[in-house]
């Protein structure tokens, strides 16, 4: 029933198993980053003096936000290798 | 417009084109089938398809609009850049490789592969098309934006020629060629961005010695349609004027020694940003008034402290996070989901997973998407402050912040930089119109209407419908001139985010949900997110043209971003839709088995 949905597709099937995991380890992934950027909205939002601290020389919000973006790529990069494709 | 046309710049503007063009053919002759047409047959390389990604994403509102946000007001243009990037992050981690697996040509096919139904075709298709729309304005109102110091001429014909150009891109030659333009463009944009920061970094901060840097100067448009700049007609003539550029660094603080110091010499990333944050630079602020002579609008310069360029919460759109009142709160938070929610719902960018072969090469490709669209953003910066410092900001246009700041550089950067910035715009609206014209044939016609096309027919009706698209595009794109790009570009992805959203993640992942709880989901955050920004303040204002404060009074709705009500209500539309019509799908499904 979870993976009833394959049909209309021409590719190769991929296995029910690594879709599965692919799917599992994508979320997780997802639920770590989502709580660190709405960590950094909300901070911007409701505590925007935080972000003044120097970090690096330089206020919070410029270092933190190049820790999202480089951020974002590491973690690509982590469930790229870990995904399967059998 | 603060520059003269320049004929190097010009050259080098249409050979770039005519090179865009040429690809565009030698594809084209390749690309015959309907398949072949609208999703490159799944052929495309995952490295060049990566690439091609960043291509289509970095658009006139990243190159333009990010830019110029940051070099006018700091830090907050770099919101849009973390929020675009973060993004990737839904479509790489929730939406890629499920997507790839479910549909063909496009997202509707994904979305109605369990259902079979029309409806579910017919409001994916509708919404396919709507926010590809919205998705065109900033495209084209950047176009106009780059031609007017390229060639002098004025905005509607900057906006018409890209309209044309990529018309003929497109009806030529399809997802193909597309791809390859974007592939060459993505990756030129990153490369002469890196190349601009460098020559920024080696240029470091000058405190200005222009005694003019200080003074405010106020743009008059009088009743007739004229202009004058500080009372003097607008022109290059003896008793004429034009606005000055600005962006000036007015203090760098004091040497070990006690002396004011004037400036910095070469910087490294770091040290550029730290120099920044203890230095105090001119920014202008904007207020029109209506006097007898016309309609005034008058920039003041203000020193402001580097440490807070460099906090969010300086520009117009974003100061609200500083009050202690909570809807301009909402409104930041609104926007930054819709950012966050958007990429993930956006035609032109979840079609291009199916032009390559597999959930890997998607996967791939969207990493190398990540890694060069992340290196851009992080670029966007130092052009940004660049510019902000480099004394060439167009008070009067905030998207030409980075190709005049190349100017600063010489005539060769600023022709080079305005021409990958043209075939940037061009890329992403042929991908648009491409994602467009899919969404009407396949989706619309093919699905909902049920006419039965052949192969050659579909390609055809694809192509009418690209010009049709093109025409209404260049026509938004004049008459919305007025705007930043970066803030048209958020409304597209507040409609993406509400309307696609709900309905891809719930047909992904929760078994009950049904073909009608999709449609009615789709339709519903699509029409809530565009009711609500036609009624919202930033519309009376902007685009009904009235004045802030009653703007302010006719405002239906507490604050402009719709994300944060619309994405919701897509979800529970969905969730209570399919929950209604659950029985009756089972049904359906126990009589088929």
């Amino acid at each position: 029933m979870h993976f009833d949905h394959q049909q209309a597709s021409d590719v190769p099937e991929q296995g029910a198993k690594s879709i599965a995991w692919n799917a599992r380890l994508g979320l997780w992934f997802f639920f770590i980053y989502t709580a660190f950027y709405c960590a950094f909205v909300l901070i911007s939002a409701f505590a925007l003096a935080w972000l003044a601290t120097p970090l690096f020389g330089i206020p919070a919000s410029v270092t933190v936000g190049f820790g999202l973006i480089f951020g974002a790529l590491v973690l690509a990069l982590l469930y790229a290798r870990a995904c399967t494709s059998d | 417009m603060l520059t003269d046309p320049s004929p190097l710049a010009m050259v080098v503007f249409l050979v770039f084109v005519a090179i865009t063009l040429g690809i565009s053919f030698w594809f084209a002759a390749q690309s015959k089938s309907s398949a072949s047409y609208f999703a490159a047959g799944g052929q495309i390389p995952w490295f060049v398809n990566g690439v091609a990604f960043a291509g289509d994403y970095l658009s006139a509102a990243s190159f333009l609009g990010i830019c110029g946000m940051i070099a006018r007001y700091g830090y907050d243009g770099f919101l849009y850049s973390i929020g675009f990037l973060a993004g990737w992050v839904v479509a790489l981690f929730v939406i890629a490789e499920p997507l790839k697996r479910l549909g063909r040509y496009t997202f509707a096919d994904a979305l109605n592969s369990k259902f079979q139904s029309r409806a579910v075709t017919f409001s994916a298709g509708l919404s396919a098309l709507v926010v590809s729309a919205f998705y065109l304005i900033p495209q084209m109102v950047g176009a106009g934006a780059l031609i007017m110091p390229l060639f002098g001429l004025p905005h509607w014909m900057g906006v018409i020629a890209v309209g044309l150009v990529v018309t003929v891109i497109v009806v030529s030659a399809g997802m193909v060629s597309t791809t390859y333009v974007q592939f060459i463009k993505g990756g030129l944009l990153v490369v002469f961005s890196g190349l601009i920061t460098i020559l920024i970094l080696n240029r470091g901060l000058t405190v200005t010695t222009d005694p003019l840097a200080k003074q405010p100067q106020v743009v008059t448009v009088t009743s007739t349609g004229a202009k004058l700049v500080d009372g003097k007609p607008w022109g290059t003539g003896p008793d004429e004027a034009r606005i000055r550029g600005v962006g000036q660094v007015a203090s760098l603080g004091k040497s070990p020694t006690g002396e004011e110091r004037t400036s910095t010499g070469p910087l490294s990333p770091l040290g550029f940003l730290q120099e920044l944050n203890n230095a105090e630079v001119i920014l202008w602020t904007e207020t029109t008034k209506t006097s007898e002579a016309g309609k005034d609008t008058i920039y003041a310069p203000v020193v402001v402290a580097g440490s807070e360029v460099l906090m969010p919460g300086r520009s117009p759109l974003f100061q609200g996070i500083k009050s202690d009142s909570l809807w301009p709160k909402l409104n930041f938070i609104s926007l930054m989901l819709a950012l966050f929610a958007g990429t993930a719902s956006l035609p032109h960018v979840l079609i291009r997973y199916y032009t390559v072969k597999d959930g890997r090469a998607a996967r791939q490709s969207t990493v190398v998407g990540i890694a060069t669209i992340g290196v851009f953003y992080v670029l966007t910066l130092f052009l940004g402050l660049g510019a902000m410092t480099g004394g060439s900001i167009d008070l009067t246009d905030s998207n030409m912040a980075a190709p005049l700041l190349a100017r600063t550089f010489g005539e060769l950067p600023f022709a080079l930089v305005s021409a990958i910035a043209f075939t940037t715009v061009l890329g992403t609206v042929s991908g648009l119109i491409v994602a467009a014209s899919g969404a009407v044939v396949h989706d619309l016609m093919v699905g909902w209407l049920q006419i039965p096309l052949t192969d050659h027919q579909k390609v055809r009706c694809g192509k009418i419908v690209a010009l049709l698209v093109s025409v209404v595009a260049i026509g938004l794109g004049i008459w919305f001139q007025k705007f930043n790009a970066s803030f048209l570009v958020g409304w597209a992805f507040s409609v993406a985010a509400s309307a696609n959203l709900p309905a891809l993640v719930m047909v992904l992942f929760w078994k009950r949900t049904t073909g009608a709880g999709v449609a009615a989901s789709v339709l519903m955050g699509m029409f809530s997110s565009l009711a609500w920004i036609l009624v919202s303040q930033e519309s009376f204002q902007n685009v009904y043209g009235y004045a802030k404060a009653d703007a302010a009074a006719m405002a239906m709705v507490p604050f402009s971003q719709p994300g944060i009500v619309t994405i919701p209500l897509g979800f529970l539309t969905v969730i209570v839709i399919s929950l209604l019509t659950v029985r009756k799908q089972e049904s359906t499904e126990n009589a088929v088995a």
